[in-house]
This record gives C-alpha cells, structure tokens and sequence, in this order.
C-alpha cells in the first residue's frame, strides 16, 4: 500500500517535471535537433548575448516586474493596514470586491484592460503593461500582508502608545518590524506574478515593446530555436528563486507562530 | 488623597450609550477593581482613564491635574492588556526597557531600572528571551514589569489574568497584590471574576449597563450590597419580596424581620440574605429573635469542604443555603426543614 503511493507520488512529479527537466538538458545540448546522446554545450546561452530582441524584452520584463513590485507592495500593505485596522464605511465590500480579480480569466482582464486604455487614451506600451501587472498584483498583496496583520493583535501600537511612543513612532517600532516577512513575501509574490505574466502583456505590448514571455511566444511562431530552451532556463531558474524565498519566509512566519 | 479622579464621564458609540455619568474617585497607593459583566463599559472606562479613547463627555483628572485632553502617549501611564501585547520581535529586556527610551533614559540608568523591576517580576536570567519562548505566567510578568518600570502615575490592567489557568490566576493574583504595594502605584484592575475582585482589592467598584452602581471596600460591598444586582453579581444571594408591615416585611412563609430601616408599611421591598448565613435546623423552635422559614430540600450539591443545599419554601421559591462539611449530612433531599437567620444579615437592597 505505502509503495503503492509512493510509486504514484512519484509519478505525479514526474508528470510535473518531466517535460520541464527535457527542456533544461536540451538547453545545454549541443545539436539543434534534440539529437541524443547529449553533447554538453553552452553555445544556445552564448547565441542569447546576441539575439538582440530577446533581451531587450528580457530587460523589460525585469523593469516592469521591479517596478510592479514596489508600486504594488506599497499601495497594497497600504490597503491592507486599512482593511485591517480602520473602521469604515463600505469596508466589507471592499474587502470581498477584492476576490474577483483573482478568479477572473487573464483573458477576460486583459480585453477589459486593452479597451479601457485604448478608450482612456492610456494606450499601449511598458506604462499600460506596468498598470496593467499592478491591478493584477495588488489582490494577492493585501491578501498576503492582510494575513500577516491578522497574526499580529493590534493593541501592540496601544501599548507602544501607552509606553510614550507617537502613533507614527509605534507604526515603525512595533508594527512594521513583525510584518516585514509578510511584506518582502508579497513584493516577491508581485513580481513573480509580472514576470510570469503573458495574456495581458500580449495584449498591452507593442511590436517594438515586448515581454519576454511575449517575445518567447513569437519566436516559437516564428520557428523554434534551441535558444528558447535557454532563456526559458534562466527564466525558469528565476522563478524558481523566488518562489523558494517566498516559501522560505512564509515558513519562518508560520514556525514562528506555532511556537 | 486622590490619585485618579473621573467627573461625569459619558461615551457612546452612535445609539448605544457605554458609558453614562459615570463619577469615582480613586485613592492614591491603592488598588481599585473596576468589576462588572461583559457590556458594562469597565474597558471603555479604563481605556478613557488611559487615554486609549477619548470620552464624549466629563473631565479626567490624575492628582487634580486635568489631563482629558493629553493624548495617550503623553499621558505617563502602565498599562496591561488581556493578551499582554509584548513585541513579538523584541526580546524580554528591549520590551521593558522600551518606556525608559521613549521617556530618554538610556545606558546603565534604563538598564538598571530593567534590572530592578525584572527583579520584582522574579523573571532575572530571562532578559535574552523572546516573548514566544515564555509562558503564559512569564509573559504575564513581562508585561507588568514593562508597564511599571516607567514609575506611570497609574497602572491600568485589562483583566490580566484571565488568560491563565486556575492555579496560576491565583498565584498570579498574590504576585500582582505584593508588586502594587511594593511599587505603590494607583492601580485600576479591570475584571469580570468577582473572586478576584475581592481577594485582589482595596477598593472595588460594581459596573452595570455604563454606571458604577456600588464602591467600597471589599467586605462592605459583599455584606451590604446596595442593588440586588450588586447582591447577585458578587457572590451568591437569596432574594425575598414582599409589601413592608409592622415589624417586617410579609413574604410567602410568614414575615422576615431586618435591622435595616423599612419604609412606611405598604410598600413593595426586595432583601438579600447570602447563602452561608443561612442554617438549617430540624428540630427545635427556632429563637425569637431569628428570622425562620419552612423549607423542603430539592438538592445537595457537595463540593468537599463544603455543600450547597437547593431548597424550596412554600410557595415553590428557590432558597440556596451553603454548609461547611462538618459532619455527616444534616438533610437529605425530600426532607422538610426549617431555615433560620439573623435580621442582621437581611439586607435591604433596592430593586
């Protein structure tokens, strides 16, 4: 029975990593062809450095993906302290009209957001996309920090207060400090959901201005180079990184709470 | 001389009225109990006295000094929350030390004020540790050692011990007495465990619906109570009802006579007779100077040194009766008794 399971467990992550793990080892395989037996080579990392539209979308997507993150991370703990911790009229309503945005199609965000620009005069380019990835970061920012609000009680700054601290002076003291795990998880999380982002930013790029996800999609239409293996390798790694920091902090937050 | 005084303080939040008129005065040193049910406003009152929330009306003041209007983090109190409120990222010694900081004591003067109060809380060789790594009791000290250690003008405590267990709620309890009187702070202790209230104070003052309906020492409130629900919300009491005629009041059983003084002959009254003061007897008259009642016993409640009797007088009222174990039962359930007690502890208590 327990072999059983195990065999099945293994199946399962073989089904998830089988076809990413194929795309690695080609991307440091010699011939073009997928030609086995594998001949080590880095020639598809070096054919990169010179394929000029490949990076400069690869340099976009890494300034809309900072750019998203800070802007997202600010205005969203923000949001969140205010969900939080204020009494307000209309409060419970904002607060579910957050949900939505998370369950509707990207495909259906995206047409709203292609039509809402184009009739606002806002247009297309790096500025819609970067608009474009903060409202669809923004949700899972003030749900990621409202959470880790939640495990902090709120007489904490009545306390600081009550020990001579300014309302200003106890937010930064005691309020911030415990929350910084929350918030460094979000801005990942934010910038993992624009870097991985395609349907919006195919539909907000313009031909000279692309992601990379979009400048991958249309060399692939174009015909396949093995270089895509290897962008997509960096870029996988990347991704990677990142969600192991996240899960990294999510896991400190919750050790610490068990204790 | 007064050490925290409050005029006419009113609070409501739209329609709902918290707090309302409410006046008391608090004595200097001393420990006063701010005791009532959930919904009674003792929080809102001491997060008012705090300075945690402003009121709509009336005036605060800390040594005659008017301080309505000084916000919170200038106010110079203690205070100490249910859930404690430590800084979960700090350790033992940067919580305490946090107060002397903001008041601008640093180096070896905050320190060894750190050391002296961390002393008192009996927590010396924790100073390195995070609040999570601590008990409940532990954290509980910390907490008080955090709000004392800036010598506040009043220590304000937000039922601090109800998140412990029994045993250490009352270990915690002669703790809390010896560092009041140790530091000598004007203390106001929020609670809703009327045992605690007693052991714990000097003072305790009753709050219900918004308005403290009885102050006094301890024993006082217990053996007058002014209220029936002063009466029933401290301890336990037996209520008996009845029109004032010569000489007593007219109840179901016959007439229970007072030493307190009865208005004119007529007129409806409710006295109040504690379950211990209460005895029963089998056999023999009872003397004339006794109030006494036939009973029959319903129920026997025992509980070790002592037991609960539930009786019922003739017209089917409940009278509760509490004995000390001396010996063998004096009734068993069915048996029909007679109740007797003293006018002197018949308290005349208004409706």
């Amino acid at each position: 029975m327990i072999a059983a399971g195990r065999a099945y467990l293994f199946a399962t992550i073989a089904f998830l990593y089988l076809p990413i793990a194929l795309m690695v080892v080609m991307a440091f395989n010699d011939s073009a062809l997928y030609a086995l037996p594998i001949e080590p080579s880095l020639r598809w990392f070096e054919a990169l450095a010179d394929n000029g539209p490949l990076l400069a979308a690869t340099r976009n997507s890494v300034v809309i993906a900072s750019a998203t993150s800070v802007i997202a991370t600010a205005l969203g703990t923000l949001a969140a302290l205010a969900l939080n911790r204020r009494r307000f009229r209309g409060q419970t309503l904002l607060k579910v009209l957050l949900l939505p945005p998370i369950a509707i199609p990207w495909l259906i965000t995206g047409t709203a957001m292609l039509v809402f620009f184009f009739w606002t005069g806002i247009g297309r380019g790096i500025h819609a996309m970067m608009i474009g990835h903060v409202a669809l970061a923004l949700p899972y920012v003030v749900l990621i920090v409202g959470t880790g609000l939640q495990t902090l009680r709120s007489d904490l700054e009545e306390a600081a207060m009550s020990l001579g601290s300014t309302p200003l002076h106890a937010f930064f003291t005691v309020t911030l400090p415990p929350l910084l795990p929350s918030i460094v998880a979000a801005a990942l999380f934010a910038f993992a959901v624009s870097l991985d982002q395609f349907v919006v930013s195919y539909f907000l790029s313009t031909p000279g201005v692309s992601t990379l996800p979009v400048e991958i999609y249309s060399s692939i239409r174009k015909g396949f180079t093995p270089e895509i293996n290897a962008i997509s390798t960096i870029f996988l790694g990347v991704s990677t990184l990142l969600v192991l920091i996240f899960a990294q902090l999510s896991d400190l937050r919750g050790r610490r709470e068990r204790r | 001389m007064s050490g925290v005084e409050i005029i006419a303080v009113g609070k409501g939040y739209g329609a709902l009225r918290v707090l309302d008129d409410v006046s008391a005065s608090f004595e200097a040193g001393r420990l006063t109990s701010l005791l009532g049910p959930s919904g009674s406003g003792k929080t809102t009152l001491l997060r008012i006295i705090g300075g945690s929330i402003a009121p709509d009306a009336g005036e605060i003041r800390f040594a005659g000094e008017n301080v309505t209007d000084v916000p919170l983090w200038r106010r110079n109190v203690g205070m100490v929350f249910q859930s404690y409120a430590l800084f979960p990222h700090m350790t033992v010694h940067d919580n305490v030390i946090f107060g002397l900081h903001r008041r601008g004591i640093r180096g070896g003067a905050a320190r060894k004020e750190v050391a002296r109060v961390l002393e008192m809380v009996h927590l010396t060789g924790l100073e390195q540790r995070k609040p999570k790594q601590l008990s409940g009791g532990q954290q509980q000290r910390v907490a008080l050692a955090r709000a004392i250690v800036t010598k506040p003008r009043v220590l304000l405590l937000d039922e601090p011990l109800s998140a412990l267990d029994r045993r250490l709620r009352q270990e915690m309890q002669i703790e809390l007495r010896r560092i009041q009187r140790e530091s000598g702070l004007t203390t106001i202790f929020v609670t809703h465990d009327q045992e605690e209230a007693l052991t714990l104070s000097d003072t305790v003052a009753i709050l219900d619906r918004g308005r403290i309906v009885q102050a006094g020492r301890p024993a006082e409130i217990y053996e007058r109570p002014q209220t029936r629900f002063a009466a029933s919300f401290l301890g336990d009491a037996n209520f008996f009802t009845g029109p004032v005629t010569e000489g007593g009041i007219a109840v179901a059983g016959g007439l229970i006579r007072t030493a307190d003084r009865l208005p004119a002959v007529g007129t409806q009254v409710t006295v109040a007779v504690r379950p211990e003061k209460v005895q029963l007897r089998r056999l023999g008259s009872p003397e004339a100077t006794e109030n006494s009642l036939a009973a029959r016993v319903t129920e026997i409640v025992y509980a070790g040194a002592v037991s609960t009797f539930i009786l019922e007088d003739s017209s089917g009222a409940e009278i509760k009766l509490l004995t000390q174990n001396h010996e063998a039962a004096a009734a068993a359930p069915g048996d029909s008794v007679t109740l007797v007690w003293s006018p002197a502890h018949t308290v005349l208590v208004a409706e």
